[in-house]
């Protein structure tokens, strides 16, 4: 299920877990449990402010951190790739990912949303690259 | 545990923009369309076989499109290809949700004490 909210450019997608949200809540902050389903390695400090990376298999490596942590409902990190420069597209900072977990059922509702990073301090040439993946995000809502 | 096969398209995207050069020549041709000639001379510390690999690379993912004229390739940022770089992000957490759900489902049938009294609690 996805669904995209072109003012915010934010991609939103919910996934039904039979699990507890106390089970799905350490696949988010486990290092060993991160690499069952993101990647190959991971690094989790699961308090605000730690760090939270994720080496994908493909090559891209997630560069985060925590920023809140309501165990085992919600939890928010910045996302970007390690290997973008500030200003850049993805640059670690420049995104947000909220996930909250719901129990329903004795199942978990997981809604996940991506959204952009207000941008405080961009250049011109940055706020471009900004609107730049703010256009995608948006296209990606209507289709090719 | 052997590691996921990711999507073909996500993996040729992502290494597409996880090099600083091909984030530069994908500036360049954001908004005109240039020769290869004129994108290697941008990058006079590069070779141009050099460049040349990185512009396939991006034509590969999808995110630059070619126009012969006479002798020469023309290049520019593909509209259509960019807007991968939302559904990059979007196929990504499809990807990925998928799998988390398969884990930890996985995960609660190992342990089913645990999730039986959790729904005997009121």
């Amino acid at each position: 299920m996805t669904d995209i909210n072109t003012e915010t450019t934010t991609i939103e997608q919910t996934v039904r877990i039979a699990a507890s949200p106390e089970t799905v809540w350490t696949f988010w902050t486990e290092p060993e449990r991160l690499a069952e389903w993101w990647g190959t390695d991971a690094e989790a400090v699961a308090e605000p402010g730690g760090l939270f990376r994720v080496v994908m298999e493909s090559g891209p490596v997630m560069r985060g951190a925590f920023t809140e942590l309501d165990p085992p409902h919600r939890l928010v990190f910045t996302f970007g790739w390690e290997q973008n420069a500030p200003g850049e597209p993805l640059a670690p900072g420049s995104t947000r990912v909220e996930v909250t977990m719901t129990p329903d059922e004795g199942e978990t509702l997981l809604v996940l949303r991506h959204s952009e990073m207000p941008s405080t301090h961009a250049s011109d040439h940055e706020k471009g690259w900004s609107h730049y993946l703010g256009d995608c995000l948006a296209a990606a809502a209507t289709g090719p | 545990m052997p590691p996921a096969v990711a999507p073909a398209r996500i993996d040729l995207v992502a290494h597409a923009l996880a090099d600083g050069t091909r984030r530069d020549l994908l500036r360049l041709v954001r908004d005109d369309e240039r020769a290869a000639g004129d994108l290697a001379a941008a990058f006079p510390q590069m070779s141009r076989p050099a460049v040349s690999q990185h512009l396939r690379l991006l034509h590969q993912a999808g995110l630059v499109s070619i126009r012969p004229v006479g002798n020469r390739r023309l290049y520019r940022a593909n509209a259509d290809g960019l807007t991968e770089m939302g559904q990059f992000i979007d196929d990504m957490w499809t990807d990925r949700l998928t799998k988390l759900k398969a884990a930890a489902e996985r995960a609660e049938r190992v342990r089913p004490e645990a999730g039986q009294a959790k729904r005997s609690t009121p």
